[in-house]
């Protein structure tokens, strides 16, 4: 059975207040229930966190006030004043110090002597007596201060924490003098200075027990501080920061204790930190107070309104919530359109205001972002290396599309410079028309010439200046319907103006050092094509050479051979050496000169001055290669001058700096390095210049290699005539012998001077090459003979029709048992492995094939080897049916 | 289930409030709780361990890379890393390592012994695709390696020229360091800025001239770190990095101020480590020509240098006063050695014994630029001149830019100079030999530059390196020790110490002799 309930006629608005009523009722407690809880808990914990934090900040400045009574120490320690009374009349050292009282911050000085005893003693501000913090003779601080150390630590001295500061007292000449010990109490300024910085009540604690605080009960007496309970005591003094509540003359604070300790990490005593409580328990209340006050209130009021106004209020209500939620979804221009003219119009109007605010807000931020964003772009366009149009598209592109201007152009002076800017405009269309009407010009004219940036309305003009002068200037316009410029818009224009200037200038000076090295790559690409050609020729000659030699092996001339490729061999190792080093070192000096040209460019160095410098390091490599390099005296003597005037200048290293631009063969280069000193590190110009002139040398060098070696194996190439082996040949006797003798050259040159006397001869047939190995047989063993040291002569006669070669060295001579064996096949006199004893043997065969003979007289010190030719040649009937 | 309008219209935005006061902050603080944050004194300059000379690269890359071999926590003993054991042959030429399987690169390669051939070959072989440069550390010290080859898939053989006991030290260096052939092979020489090893922590960010972020390696083989992110913040000032610390803003500071160092000691929240450093610096008297030549003269010297003076006042309390060429932390130290206490009048008798003549002038040569070992050379070459003036030899100081310092005096130019010399691997040989032995005493090169020549110890020096039983080895090296005590051809002068501050939340920092800190057990407590 049910009971009937009557049933109840209610109004809409009642029914609607009602149900608006209750579902706003119940989540409305269990929120304020569980904010207020959150709210309550997390205020608490606030206060324990902001307490320790607070601590630390007041360890840090008790710590740098330490800091700071260590360094005055130090600094009265070295003052030479003090040295020099105590060396001459200790007793006024206490005067000395009663002027220095004003200054400092400590609370005891005193100046202690090597055999401890205090010479002067003052407290200039120091409430309690003096004697009671004084330094004992057995105080680390002064043992280790008369040890020569400083030293730096709080310690516990007549029951009171002190900061305490040493410093050995030492003067010129190296005599420990004394010691300086300053010492501060941790007393009531201390802490009333702390508090003055961190806003909390501050207390010093000898172990646990409170010695000094800032906190005054309520007729305003101090109070020694607060007790840590006993745990919580013993745990600081083990090392750790612990917080607690506690009560301060009647009052809850909360509590941070911090240990403090000796450097010997040994805890003498704490310092406490503490925090009110009862501000924030007022804060707690009120918070939890307008909470439900005010959750009450818009309850009653949103059941008030809703029986009053019922349905007028839920179109608002309904607007308002869906402004709250396109905001919510990130959309601030909505419009919020509620008229109403009560709370709720309130409330919206509020809210118009927040998403205006919020709109504006975000809009400078989106400002922001895209000014950093531009001047990224703009820095990165400056350290990326791109050309000029490229620079000036983008300067004009960049500014244009963050002020939303519809044209803008970008002015630059010409090269006569100056403000002649008609006519020599860089012109870059943006959008409309490429014409620039005629009073933007006057306008960008006005601009550079003032240096200053205008804006009016719609026009925009700043001068692009860098530091030297102006390059151009840049206007820029936006449409009527576009708004007038801002003075944040102009802010940002010359900020960007400034970055702009300099990558224009930059991409200017780029283009010209590209321009200069693309040429020195040239230069260096035209002359490796040409020691390419050099190279294969002298390859080609290589493989004569090989034939040549093969044919003297075909030719049984092993011993000639031997001779020929020992001499040869480091003929062409020295130029050859010094082709490959100095081809190593080209690469690797092109790659540093790249980027050392480079870094020049970075330096942002102004474009006359630039192509100036450059000329001139080109003009310096020019003329090395004409003069090279001044005699060492000479050079030293410049050098002097050189570094005389770099030093005038006080640039630093300045001798090595004249040694080098010297060696470079570029001292004209000085006067650019000392000018450019504060902007270009002399290094880098010198190092320029060192490049430079070592690629210069390097491919003079080759040069000079490669024709000696070019020089030499022609000398080979006549020497061995190959493609003539077997036919007779008029040749000159004489250039045979010389020909022999460049061959010979390294066997020569070490101690044997050659002394020719060449008469005047025809030209007479013989077998060449073969006659030739007559001559490096003969001047070899010569110089055997005479251990590498001697004199050879070398003479031509002529002798009815004979020709005569005689050579002569001034050895031992050959002893009179052996000479009738010389010329015997495999006889030798040399060590096994130095001589095949074919070399005469051979020699005679030559000779007797020419029709002709060898004459040998000997003695000790002239031994002569005569070679007789006839003039008209072999004989006929040897000159055919020869193998060829 | 639905809620009325004003119910959703309210709860939001506190809902909203909520969240927005608690959740931001306890990311950032849990974020910063797994973090650890370094400030160093300089970025790194590159992270291809082989490249690498400067102290900034190495701390790096000992975190991203390990090698055969490591040193034992806090000291500069030997113990397994990548190889798991190591025989060597009979000869002592022949190193043969077995290496720990499982362990991949920071990419995924497996770690195996091609890798090990790769990291070697590309600094030994001129002609390796991967031989960037000349690389310093290898054509120093790593030069008397001939080969490394696989012999197996986790075995390699590396030869080197001659028996040579401090190779295995020289392993555990940063140059010797296994990278990943993969990754080298995809970045070129891109890899110096985003290296791949196998150590506890990987690169993952590095912003030059800014700071390096690492993260933890999760599949360590020696068990992942503790601390998540490993973030190296360049504060070029010292002032600075002291006041970061003290704030909290950073865990741990390199290069501390030398006065600095007593305030971080009196701070609560802050730690100091302090390491005997793996340096000597000397006063070397030039034992080739008169009067250095005179065993009395030298001994002389050595009695006349208030050494404890000098090293208080110019090192102010961060170095000790050294008794001989080696350091008190490495291995083979022999404290007893030393003999010769300040003593200006039994300096002045010694003298006059060896008929010193006080007219003459020696020249001390001293470099005028702070070098590690010793931060103000000519004031501490002042403080010698006046000691020696006061033992009745005058002195003619002659002060010189380091480098041309240095020339001069390798070719033996001076009477007495101020040289130092700070340790690469470890190893007493590292001293001994180098600064000591007549081999190294040829003018021009001369790391000898007091030129002592001594055949004793010069015979001695060489066994050291040729026996691989280390307790012989340290016999050696005391009996050489005393020699040079004796001799005395230097006034050994001061063992700087290097000094690290952290805060005291972070435990279980290991910081070797180099000051490379090991981050691998690092554990970090509590919030910030």
């Amino acid at each position: 059975m049910t009971a009937r309930l009557p049933r109840l006629h209610l109004s809409l608005r009642a029914k609607l207040s009602i149900a608006l009523g209750s579902a706003a009722l119940l989540p409305l407690i269990a929120v304020s229930a569980v904010a207020g809880r959150v709210a309550l808990g997390r205020l608490e914990r606030n206060l324990l966190v902001q307490t320790r934090q607070t601590s630390h900040i007041a360890v840090n400045l008790l710590l740098r006030q330490v800091q700071r009574i260590s360094r005055e120490a130090g600094k009265l320690a070295s003052d030479p004043e003090l040295h020099e009374l105590l060396a001459l009349e200790p007793s006024l050292v206490g005067g000395f110090l009663q002027g220095y009282a004003e200054a400092t911050e400590a609370g005891l000085i005193e100046v202690v002597l090597p055999d401890r005893t205090a010479v002067a003693r003052i407290a200039p501000h120091l409430r309690g007596g003096m004697t009671q913090i004084a330094s004992r003779p057995e105080s680390e601080a002064l043992a280790r201060a008369l040890d020569y150390e400083r030293y730096l630590s709080l310690a516990v001295i007549g029951g009171r924490l002190v900061i305490q500061a040493s410093a050995p007292i030492v003067d010129s000449m190296f005599v420990l003098r004394g010691a300086v010990i300053m010492t501060t109490p941790l007393d009531e300024q201390m802490a009333d200075y702390i508090k003055s910085v961190v806003r909390a009540d501050i207390g010093f604690l000898t172990g646990r027990r409170p010695t000094a605080s800032t906190y005054v009960d309520e007729s305003g007496r101090r109070l020694p501080g607060v007790d840590p309970p006993l745990e919580l005591g013993l745990r600081v003094l083990r090392g750790s920061t612990q917080e607690t509540i506690g009560s301060v003359g009647g009052q809850d604070h909360a509590v941070a204790f911090t240990p403090l300790q000796t450097v010997h990490g040994r805890r003498i005593g704490m310092m406490s930190v503490a925090l009110s409580r009862e501000d924030f328990r007022r804060a707690q209340i009120s918070a939890v107070r307008s909470l439900v006050l005010g959750g009450a209130t818009s309850l009653l009021l949103a059941l008030a309104l809703a029986y009053v106004f019922g349905k007028r209020i839920t179109i608002p209500l309904e607007r308002l919530h869906r402004s709250t939620q396109a905001i919510a979804a990130g959309d601030l221009e909505h419009e919020v359109v509620v008229e109403t003219d009560d709370e709720i119009g309130d409330l919206a109007g509020a809210f118009r205001g927040m998403t205006g605010a919020l709109r504006e807000h975000q809009e400078r931020l989106a400002a922001r972002v895209r000014e950093i964003l531009t001047l990224h772009q703009i820095a990165r366009a400056v350290s990326s290396v791109i050309g000029l149009d490229q620079v000036l598209r983008l300067v004009v592109n960049e500014v244009a599309s963050v002020l939303g201007a519809e044209r803008g152009v970008l002015l630059l002076t010409g090269k006569q410079g100056g403000l002649e800017l008609s006519g020599e405009f860089n012109l870059l269309r943006v959008s409309g028309e490429p014409h620039v009407p005629q009073e933007w010009r006057e306008l960008a004219e006005r601009v550079l010439a003032q240096h200053t940036a205008t804006v009016s309305g719609t026009v925009l003009a700043v001068p692009l200046e860098t530091r030297e002068r102006g390059v151009g200037a840049l206007v820029m316009a936006r449409r009527e319907s576009g708004g007038a410029f801002s003075e944040a818009d102009l802010r940002l224009v010359v900020t960007f103006a400034d970055q702009a200037a300099i990558a224009i200038e930059n991409a200017r000076l780029y283009a010209e050092v590209s321009a200069f090295s693309a040429e020195l790559e040239e230069t260096v690409k035209r002359r490796t094509a040409q020691l390419t050609l050099m190279n294969e020729e002298l390859g080609r000659a290589l493989a004569d050479l090989k034939s040549t030699q093969a044919l003297l092996v075909q030719q049984e001339r092993m011993a000639g051979l031997g001779l020929l490729v020992a001499g040869v061999a480091h003929e062409i190792n020295t130029p050859a050496g010094a082709i490959q080093g100095s081809a190593q070192m080209l690469g690797e000096t092109l790659n540093r000169l790249v980027v050392r040209l480079r870094d020049l460019l970075d330096r942002g160095l102004p474009r006359e001055e630039a192509t100036a410098l450059l000329d001139r390091m080109e003009r310096a490599r020019r003329s090395l290669s004409q003069s090279g390099l001044l005699p060492p005296a000479e050079m030293r003597r410049r050098a002097r001058e050189l570094a005389a005037g770099l030093e005038a200048r006080r640039l630093p290293d300045a001798r090595r700096l004249a040694k080098r631009l010297l060696e470079a063969g570029a001292a004209e280069i000085a006067e650019d390095v000392i000018r450019l000193s504060d902007r270009v590190p002399p290094d880098l110009v010198v190092g320029i210049v060192e490049d430079l002139s070592f690629l210069e040398r390097s491919s003079l060098s080759i040069q000079v290699a490669i024709s000696a070696l070019v020089r030499l194996v022609r000398a080979l190439k006549s020497y061995a005539h190959s493609d003539q082996q077997a036919a007779v040949v008029d040749v000159d006797i004489t250039e045979g012998i010389e020909t022999t003798l460049t061959i010979l050259h390294n066997t020569l040159r070490y101690g044997i001077t050659v002394q020719r006397s060449y008469a005047e001869l025809p030209r007479i047939p013989v077998y060449q090459d073969e006659l030739n190995q007559v001559w490096t047989n003969l001047i070899h063993n010569a110089a055997q003979a005479m251990n590498g040291k001697g004199e050879l002569a070398i003479e031509t006669l002529r002798r009815d029709d004979q020709v005569g070669v005689r050579i002569v060295d001034n050895g031992p001579g050959i002893p009179p048992e052996i000479m009738p064996r010389i010329f015997e096949p495999f006889f030798t006199t040399k060590p096994p492995g130095e001589g095949t004893g074919l070399g005469l043997g051979i020699s005679q065969r030559i000779v007797e094939k020419h029709g002709g003979r060898i004459e040998v007289e000997s003695r000790p010190g002239r031994t002569a080897f005569t070679v007789w030719l006839p003039l008209h040649g072999p004989p006929r009937k040897e000159s055919t049916g020869e193998p060829a | 289930m639905t809620t009325s309008r004003p119910a959703r219209l309210l709860a939001l935005p506190l809902a909203a409030a909520l969240l927005l006061a608690c959740a931001p902050r306890d990311e950032y603080v849990s974020a910063r709780a797994s973090s650890l944050v370094a400030a160093s004194v300089g970025d790194a300059l590159t992270l291809d361990p082989a490249a690498i000379s400067d102290n900034e690269s190495a701390q790096v890359a000992m975190q991203v890379f390990e090698g055969l071999v490591r040193n034992r926590e806090g000291t500069s003993q030997v113990e397994p890393a990548l190889a798991t054991r190591w025989s060597v042959s009979k000869d002592g030429t022949v190193w043969t390592f077995q290496l720990r399987r499982r362990v991949r690169f920071h990419d995924g390669t497996p770690f195996d012994a091609s890798a090990v051939v790769f990291s070697f070959e590309r600094q030994r072989d001129h002609n390796h695709p991967f031989h960037f440069q000349a690389f310093t550390y290898w054509e120093s010290t790593f030069r008397n390696i001939r080969e490394v080859k696989a012999v197996g898939p986790f075995t390699v053989e590396i030869r080197i020229d001659r028996p040579y006991a401090p190779f295995l030290a020289n392993l555990a260096m940063f140059p010797a360091s296994i990278v990943s052939p993969t990754a080298m092979r995809r970045l070129g020489r891109g890899f110096a800025s985003r290296p791949v090893g196998t150590g506890p922590y990987q690169l993952v960010h590095w912003e030059k001239g800014e700071r390096i972020i690492l993260t933890a390696n999760r599949t360590y083989w020696d068990g992942p770190p503790k601390v998540q992110h490993l973030v190296y913040e360049v504060v070029p000032d010292a002032g600075q990095r002291l006041v970061s610390l003290q704030s909290g803003t950073v865990d741990v500071a390199y290069g501390l101020a030398p006065a600095d160092r007593q305030l971080v000691r009196l701070h609560p929240d802050l730690t100091l480590y302090r390491v005997s450093g793996n340096n000597v610096a000397f006063l070397a008297m030039n034992t080739q020509r008169p009067p250095f030549d005179d065993v009395r003269v030298r001994r002389a010297v050595n009695h006349a240098v208030n050494k404890n003076a000098i090293v208080k006042l110019v090192y102010q309390g961060l170095a000790i006063p050294a008794s001989g060429p080696i350091p008190p932390a490495l291995w083979s130290y022999h404290g007893r050695a030393a003999r010769y206490g300040y003593d200006p009048t039994r300096a002045r008798s010694l003298l006059s014994e060896a008929g010193y003549d006080p007219t003459l002038t020696p020249r001390l040569y001293v470099m005028s630029t702070p070098r590690p070992y010793l931060p103000s050379p000519v004031l501490v070459a002042r403080m010698i001149a006046r000691n020696l003036a006061d033992a009745g030899m005058k002195v003619e100081l002659v002060v010189r830019p380091f480098a041309e310092h240095l020339r001069a005096t390798q070719l033996g130019e001076h009477d007495l100079c101020l040289a130092g010399w700070a340790g690469d691997n470890g190893d007493p040989d590292n001293f001994l030999y180098l600064l000591l032995d007549r081999d190294n005493a040829r003018r021009g090169a001369a790391r000898n530059q007091a030129m002592f020549m001594n055949e004793s110890l010069h015979i001695l020096l060489v066994a050291a390196q040729a026996v691989m039983d280390q307790r012989a080895r340290e016999r050696y090296y005391r009996r050489a020790q005393e020699i040079v005590a004796e001799e005395a051809p230097w006034v050994p002068l001061a063992h700087t110490d290097l000094v690290v501050a952290a805060r005291r939340s972070v435990r279980n920092l290991q910081v070797h002799q180099s000051t490379i800190i090991n981050y691998r057990k690092t554990v970090k407590h509590g919030a910030p």
